[in-house]
């Protein structure tokens, strides 16, 4: 058979150009907007992917990290008690508010980490290094983002005012960038200092690494099973503890249906845009194909025919877009705007550009109508 | 040189007798358009029978309805009464998909403007259809070439459309229309965008599949270097054959 379609597509490419141009598009767009929301609403579970931790323990039903309240002093203790459980931290978590000894004017809010500051201390252990952690056990020392320092008024070794307690920033990391507020890390000393009151004794969650990370599913069953005698708490693997966060920031805030909404626009406009530019170099080719149904080749054989040349129109626009779509992920990254993509996500942009390029080629073979044999006949 | 021809009113009366069955019949047709609120009848229960191995022309001036006549004796339009019969079949009583199906068996269409695809070569323009039929790419090219051969088109049959005079689109749309050995030909004013000595190359052409292959050529034209060509001329007008004239050696082939 000869391959109609691609030959086509080949000696004639400058009217396929704005079709490729459109799925491409499209595949730049889904891919960027969807690496932004998998980078912005990932920070919500940074606290979590940061941390060596295989479970988490904080109050039952916590939607998000950032919401956490104060559970009793005897969970750790709860969770020690497993036998599958190697190791147990405390991870207090203050609400803050954060004055710059530069540039004066207003507060900035800022969720203030206290972790335990031993080498092996398992709370953002992939962000900070042996030395960093260290240097938290002075007093008042405090590691934020180094692209925070510019809004928090700050420079590292510089010093700054949290909840009225004198601070130290002694050292700017990266990756620590969170969603509504700067995170601010300090020991558990100078977080519960800060927080002050006899509340700030308690943790907000109790972090805990098992002997191996299979066994964190069994801990979390059998401390779900209830632990009678202790405070209320509940406990989540670090995985669903993550997706708990990154979920409740996606679908319960609104933000999910709003993204959701820019999918479906951008899958509507790139599959018109792309379905004219195919109608056009259908109908201007609608006397050929008219010739080839006289002959007795079926419409239906001339719509796979639409249907090939879509196909080869959403490859060659995926292929651009996609190449176009990692380059400017690259430059975003580069540039420290939050942007993750995984291959899941990406697999489904791509699923998405090549449904734009099938109904964009659905769409065209209306163009097909005006490939009527009879209307060859003068 | 052929006499010219002899225009008669009465078609049953003059018609020359034709040894054999006629390949393509029809049987009071009747077809008609709508033009605003007003129906335009087109054809006025118009019978008539066919033969293989002629080359039949339809003549007539402009508007009288030998296009539609076409349209419907090759099956791409349907009468609104009266029936039509194609190597035995009736074409009214054929699915849209039987009709393509039995089109793309037995029908080869020559058309005035070439419609040839840009992206194609010639050859690979005659192999195409060829490949609707389930023939593997060596035996259409083969075929293909055949055809094109048969046209005098060896030489050009790597050329692209872009590259040929109109007479050579046109051979190549012949050679298209050939390449499947059908046993209906149409042709609707092939050698009206011609020059002379193109539409004489053509007219040659269909003249000899008629005469060669036993193909029946029915070929729709007001060029009058085809009415002298033709083994049958069939002349139209207001919507009825007016006279029916053939060419005295026309059947002995």
């Amino acid at each position: 058979m000869i391959a109609l379609a691609r030959k086509t597509l080949i000696h004639e490419w400058r009217r396929f150009v704005p079709a490729v141009f459109a799925v491409g598009f499209s595949c730049v767009l889904l891919a960027v907007q969807a690496a932004l929301v998998l980078g912005i609403f990932g920070s919500a579970a940074l606290y979590v992917r940061a941390s060596g931790a295989d479970l988490w323990a904080g109050y039952p039903g916590t939607q998000s990290v950032n919401f956490g309240r104060a559970i009793g002093r005897d969970v750790d203790l709860r969770l020690a008690m497993d036998p599958a459980v190697a190791a147990t931290e405390p991870y207090v978590w203050v609400d803050a508010d954060w004055r710059g000894t530069q540039g004066g004017g207003g507060g900035v809010s800022v969720y203030l980490s206290g972790i335990r500051t031993a080498p092996d201390g398992m709370l953002f252990s992939r962000l900070l290094a042996p030395w960093q952690r260290e240097a938290l056990r002075t007093p008042g020392a405090v590691i934020v983002d180094r692209a925070d320092l510019s809004t928090l008024s700050a420079t590292v070794g510089g010093n700054a005012w949290i909840n009225g307690h004198a601070v130290r920033v002694v050292a700017a990391v990266d990756g620590l960038r969170g969603l509504g507020g700067a995170n601010v890390l300090s020991s558990l000393d100078t977080a519960r200092e800060i927080a002050g009151g006899n509340a700030a004794a308690n943790p907000t969650y109790v972090v805990a690494r098992t002997h191996s990370p299979e066994q964190a599913a069994q801990v979390q069953a059998r401390l779900a099973a209830g632990a009678p005698g202790f405070g209320p708490f509940e406990v989540w693997t670090a995985p669903q503890f993550a997706r708990r966060s990154q979920l409740y920031w996606l679908l319960d805030t609104g933000a999910g249906v709003a993204v959701l909404f820019m999918v479906g626009i951008v899958c509507l406009v790139g599959t018109v845009v792309t379905s004219q530019s195919l109608m056009a170099v259908v109908a201007g080719s609608a006397r050929e194909y008219a010739v080839l149904n006289a002959l007795g080749v079926s419409r239906r054989a001339l719509g796979r025919l639409v249907i090939e040349q879509a196909c080869w129109i959403g490859g060659l626009g995926l292929l651009l877009g996609g190449i176009a779509s990692a380059g400017l992920l690259w430059i975003a990254m580069v540039q420290g705007v939050p942007v993750a993509m995984t291959p899941a996500t990406a697999l489904a942009c791509a699923g998405l550009v090549a449904l734009v390029a099938l109904l964009s080629g659905l769409l065209a073979m209306r163009g097909l109508m005006a490939a009527d044999p009879a209307l060859l006949l003068r | 040189m052929n006499s010219a021809p002899t225009m008669v009113s009465d078609v049953s009366r003059t018609a020359a007798p034709r040894p054999g069955a006629p390949s393509l019949q029809a049987l009071e047709l009747q077809k008609s358009f709508v033009s605003g609120v007003v129906q335009v009848p087109v054809l006025r229960q118009l019978s008539l029978a066919i033969h293989p191995g002629e080359l039949t022309l339809i003549s007539g001036p402009s508007g009288c309805g030998k296009s539609t006549l076409l349209s419907l004796l090759s099956g791409l339009q349907r009468p609104d009464a009266g029936q039509t019969f194609a190597l035995g079949e009736d074409l009214g009583a054929l699915s849209q998909r039987a009709l393509e199906r039995f089109r793309l068996l037995h029908t080869g269409f020559v058309f005035q403007g070439f419609n040839l695809f840009p992206a194609l070569t010639a050859l690979e323009q005659v192999q195409l259809p060829l490949g609707y039929l389930g023939m593997d790419a060596r035996e259409s090219a083969r075929q293909a070439r055949r055809a094109l051969d048969e046209v005098g088109l060896t030489q050009r049959a790597h050329m692209r459309p872009a590259q040929l005079s109109g007479g050579e689109k046109q051979r190549v749309a012949i050679a298209r229309a050939i390449a499947k050995s059908p046993q209906l030909l149409f042709a609707d004013e092939p050698t009206s965008a011609l020059d002379a000595d193109s539409g004489q190359r053509v007219i040659d052409i269909l003249h000899r599949i008629a005469r060669t292959h036993g193909t029946t050529v029915l070929c729709v034209s007001h060029d009058p270097r085809l009415v002298r060509h033709a083994d049958r001329v069939l002349g139209m007008e207001d919507g009825a054959i007016r006279s029916d004239w053939r060419q005295p050696d026309a059947t002995t082939p």
